[in-house]
């Protein structure tokens, strides 16, 4: 890392005390719903998890414990993003100081980030405020760190860098081996960080369909002293050569996309991979608990407009991977065993890896 | 897609928790409430804190009260009790017995009619 990469100072979102005691309000609220509200949501559902997915919804529609889980599961999202001291409101009053970052940023380095300005945006993603976010990632250029924000501590791997390196991106580097890494759906560029920090030799590229957290992805890298190449792309159509990776790997990318532009963007990772790549998902991709967890998992992705999480879980992974010319292809579901469901609310992740043929 | 699947998807999309849209709205509103009551208590807390460390009250000494480890710690405490005290109650909405049958004429005192 050259002192010249290094930029000066941090340059995030402040967030006044008011708005972070008001979302350490949503987060108790939040800490409820996982724990006690989805424990009695349980107890109700246990008697009736021999019927599908249509009647759990239907019986237990009509009792208090899921009803307010459901409204908790969807109305604490939106008090996070637009409450009176939302996040949006919050860094949208912001922008003066904020844009002024990602334009000077994108000074630095400039042939490290390519942005196209005729670029389409999926309309799969353009008609989905997702995660409750309005306008998401890639309306306005505060929404970055909007996103940024929001995301900080939302799961292990996005909340805890180190993590990320260590239960993420350290074993697929060393599955790979790879001189050159794609990160699909880098967003704010943190997995593409870490995919770095794990191979440091490694060329790294990361690449999205929103220009707003791409320029606050190459921002970060700066920051850091990394050399990470963003551009704006769609996983499912990728401006690289056949063959110019050896990983091409996504961290919570795939349950944004519907199965229709998954397929093809699987084609298109065994396109851009060399034979004997890896090809890396780490999504949604399986939950554990039979029926009542997949009836969960429908409710969550209803209700926190993130729709295309739910047809994910049923996609046959093994048979797309081979179809598209993958092979060892290997699901690891890191939840609870059989029918049994978490103790509290959580996401059930899996990690999928593929060998290009 | 399965005709289950199908009728799941239909009643998820209605984004009516509770069937009545007066139920959620009301919850809407308490939430709303709550908030300003967190932010307000911590407003609070961190004006006693700013007090009691310097004597005076000015922007400074808001902010170091409002930063310090101990505010961090007394709303990471604060922001769960918080949450269960305000919605505790929609699952356990009387917690006391309901002796409303007792009000009835030549009525035995029994534990049959004092009801949850």
């Amino acid at each position: 890392m050259s002192a010249a990469d290094k930029a000066t100072e941090p340059t995030r979102a402040v967030l006044p005390f008011e708005c972070k005691v008001y979302q350490s309000y949503i987060r108790g609220l939040k800490a409820w719903w996982k724990d006690e509200a989805y424990r009695a949501v349980m107890a109700d559902a246990a008697p009736l998890a021999g019927k599908g997915v249509a009647a759990l919804e239907a019986e237990l529609g009509k009792v208090p414990s899921y009803q307010l889980y459901g409204w908790l599961e969807r109305h604490l999202q939106q008090f996070k993003y637009v409450g009176r001291w939302g996040l949006v409101p919050v860094i949208a009053a912001q922008s003066a100081e904020l844009l002024p970052i990602l334009k000077q940023g994108a000074e630095r380095f400039p042939e490290r980030l390519k942005l196209d300005p005729n670029f389409k945006v999926p309309d799969y993603v353009t008609d989905v405020d997702t995660h409750q976010h309005p306008g998401s990632t890639w309306s306005d250029d505060y929404d970055a760190f909007v996103h940024e924000s929001a995301t900080a501590g939302f799961s292990f791997t996005l909340g805890d860098s180190e993590q990320l390196v260590e239960r993420y991106a350290r074993p697929l580097v060393e599955l790979s081996q790879p001189r050159d890494i794609l990160d699909l759906g880098c967003a704010t560029g943190k997995s593409s960080r870490a995919l770095k920090t794990a191979a440091p030799q490694a060329n790294v590229f990361g690449c999205d369909v929103s220009a707003p957290v791409l320029r606050l992805a190459h921002v970060r890298a700066v920051e850091e002293g990394m050399h990470i190449e963003f551009s704006q792309q769609s996983a499912e159509k990728l401006n690289f050569a056949d063959g110019r990776f050896d990983l091409v790997a996504s961290h919570w990318l795939y349950h944004e996309m519907p199965p229709q532009a998954i397929r093809i963007a699987i084609r298109e990772a065994r396109r851009v991979l060399r034979r004997g790549g890896v090809f890396a998902i780490y999504d949604m991709c399986a939950v554990p608990g039979g029926v009542v967890g997949e009836w969960l998992h429908a409710g969550y992705a209803a209700r926190n407009n993130e729709p295309f999480a739910y047809p994910l879980v049923n996609l046959d992974f093994e048979t797309e991977l081979r179809a598209a010319g993958f092979g060892d292809v290997k699901l690891e579901v890191h939840a609870p065993p059989g029918d049994r469901m978490p103790a509290s609310r959580t996401h059930y992740m899996a990690m999928v890896t593929a060998v290009a043929q | 897609m399965t005709q289950e699947h199908e009728a799941l998807i239909s009643a998820l999309e209605t984004q009516d928790a509770f069937k009545d849209a007066t139920t959620s709205r009301l919850l809407g509103t308490i939430v709303a409430l709550g908030g300003e009551v967190f932010v307000l208590k911590a407003q609070v807390e961190r004006l006693t804190r700013a007090l009691q460390a310097a004597g005076v009250v000015d922007a400074a000494a808001l902010a170091r009260a409002g930063e310090d480890k101990a505010m961090s710690a007394w709303i990471a405490s604060e922001e769960r009790q918080f949450g269960e005290a305000l919605l505790r109650p929609f699952l356990q909405p009387d917690q006391v017995k309901n002796v409303a049958a007792m009000m009835r004429d030549n009525t035995s005192v029994d534990s049959a009619q004092v009801k949850k």
